[in-house]
């Protein structure tokens, strides 16, 4: 998504993990108290920033959470959440070499 | 004589700066591509190099990579011209040695002959005087003007009105460009028909630079690199990319026919309103906008979003579809019918392209919409689009 701006990619990359394994964590205290409205509203901004970050692997969980959670069933809440959690997992391995790829900030354009 | 090395592949480029440098009194030779670049600094033996980065045959990071492990060049003084949006390759530029980087698009003829004086340490005066192999002294002065500054006047502007001339050609071929890269089958045949249109593009961005037309320059060095992403990552052509890419160029084509009229300000900050519940795709659009140099104010409601917008006029809005209390769908509908922002252009950033959604977009009063996930050039370049349009054609 940043493309040709390393520094702004690290930075959305850092919020992405810290924000969504914090979602997650919350998805499934509400999947386990039967909190419908709490699993809609967390998983809505879960695949929101998931879709905006182009993790698409995790995407179709959160929003099936976000109907669950609206429509109030949650007899697979659980079960979609652990997936989820999986998915985060592999987003991670995957994310931790894209960091490692990325090139060191430098100036823009001026002099030395 | 100071001599100095212009290694630039745009023609039109090429010829004005060394017409400037030799005014301001300059030995100039010019190197049309990479190799000959490298061949000329070992042939000729510049005080310094103008150097273009995007060049055939051989880059200029490689040029300067081989320049600073030379003993004989290794401080040789190298002066890069880049593009704002490409971070990365004026990166590359600072890694690999370069002195200075200079954005081609804001830089003139004159304000590079200044620099070249500051970093050679030379004067107006002296420069004119220096004999061959004399060192200068003294620190560098104010640059004199009046009759060079005339004579360069009357010479731009002929450029531009060139320029200008044949602009229905240049947009007819950015076009032609464009359709050819779509319509053909084969990815490295389109990779190379996408590789045209960046060529032409960069050249679009040198010429209307050095000429002064800053609009064209501002939105064609945006263009080219949107165009160079796409090239080097080709997964992210699609049809919102393909869509941002035809409307920057139908644009592009209205400030080549408003020419010399235009007097467009590039400068003045936009107001912009972003406006999303979720924090990561604010931020992603406020780093996006960051990229064109635009600033915005973002908000996580809709209702937030409202009281601003009845009270301030925006000239762009980025607007999430899906939000929980109000839909951006809803929430545009609604700001259609305040007095100050009913004509301020709307782009949806969403994850719903569909045609139902495309649809309800334009219903709503919306003017574009974005998939996500977006590239920050897209969505620079989209707003930059919206930007400059509005204020070539203002609102009563």
């Amino acid at each position: 998504m940043g493309g040709t701006d390393p520094e702004g990619i690290r930075e959305l990359i850092e919020l992405y993990r810290t924000q969504t394994s914090g979602q997650l964590k919350e998805l499934a205290a509400a999947a386990s108290a039967s909190a419908a409205k709490d699993l809609e509203r967390i998983a809505h901004k879960a695949a929101g920033a998931s879709a905006t970050c182009g993790m698409s692997a995790i995407v179709p969980l959160l929003r099936e959470l976000e109907k669950q959670g609206r429509e109030n069933h949650l007899d697979q809440a659980s079960e979609r959440v652990a997936q989820a959690e999986a998915a985060l997992s592999r987003i991670n391995a995957y994310l931790d070499q894209y960091l490692a790829s990325l090139v060191q900030p430098a100036p823009s354009a001026c002099s030395r | 004589m100071k001599k100095m090395l212009i290694i630039e592949d745009d023609q039109i480029v090429g010829t004005i700066y060394r017409h400037k440098c030799q005014v301001e009194g300059f030995q100039v030779e010019i190197a049309g591509d990479g190799e000959a670049g490298w061949n000329a600094i070992q042939s000729f033996h510049p005080d310094v190099v103008i150097l273009d980065l995007m060049l055939p045959k051989l880059n200029g990071v490689e040029i300067l990579k081989r320049v600073r492990s030379h003993p004989q060049f290794k401080d040789l003084p190298v002066i890069v011209l880049s593009n704002a949006y490409l971070n990365t390759l004026v990166q590359d530029a600072w890694n690999a040695g370069a002195n200075h980087c200079l954005i081609k698009a804001n830089c003139t003829p004159k304000q590079l002959v200044e620099l070249v004086r500051r970093t050679l340490g030379t004067g107006d005066t002296e420069l004119r005087n220096l004999k061959p192999g004399t060192t200068p002294t003294t620190p560098a002065t104010p640059a004199a003007t009046t009759t060079h500054d005339t004579h360069d006047t009357q010479f731009v502007a002929d450029l531009r009105r060139t320029m200008l001339s044949h602009g229905t050609d240049t947009i007819a071929q950015l076009r032609g460009l464009l359709q050819t890269f779509v319509k053909t089958e084969g990815d490295t045949a389109r990779l190379t028909n996408l590789f045209s249109l960046y060529r032409r593009l960069h050249s679009v961005t040198s010429n209307s630079a050095v000429v002064g037309l800053n609009a064209i320059s501002k939105m064609a060095s945006a263009l080219e690199a949107l165009v160079k992403e796409l090239y080097e990552k080709p997964k992210n052509i699609n049809p919102s990319t393909l869509r941002t890419l035809a409307s920057s160029i139908d644009f592009l084509a209205t400030l080549f026919e408003r020419g010399t009229e235009l007097n467009l300000d590039t400068h003045t900050p936009p107001n912009i309103l972003v406006v999303d519940d979720e924090v990561i795709s604010r931020r992603a659009i406020i780093l996006a906008l960051e990229k064109a140099q635009l600033k915005c104010v973002s908000v996580d409601t809709p209702e937030t979003a409202l009281n601003l917008l009845g009270q301030d006029r925006f000239e762009l809005i980025f607007l999430d579809v899906d939000m929980p209390e109000m839909s951006g769908f809803d929430l545009c509908t609604r700001l259609r019918n305040l007095p100050l922002n009913r004509d301020t252009p709307v782009v949806f950033v969403t994850s719903l392209t569909d045609f139902e959604s495309r649809a309800r977009s334009t219903l709503s009063g919306g003017n574009d919409l974005i998939a996500k996930p977006f590239l920050f050039i897209e969505l620079a370049v989209k707003a930059l689009t919206f930007v400059l349009r509005s204020r070539l054609n203002p609102s009563p």
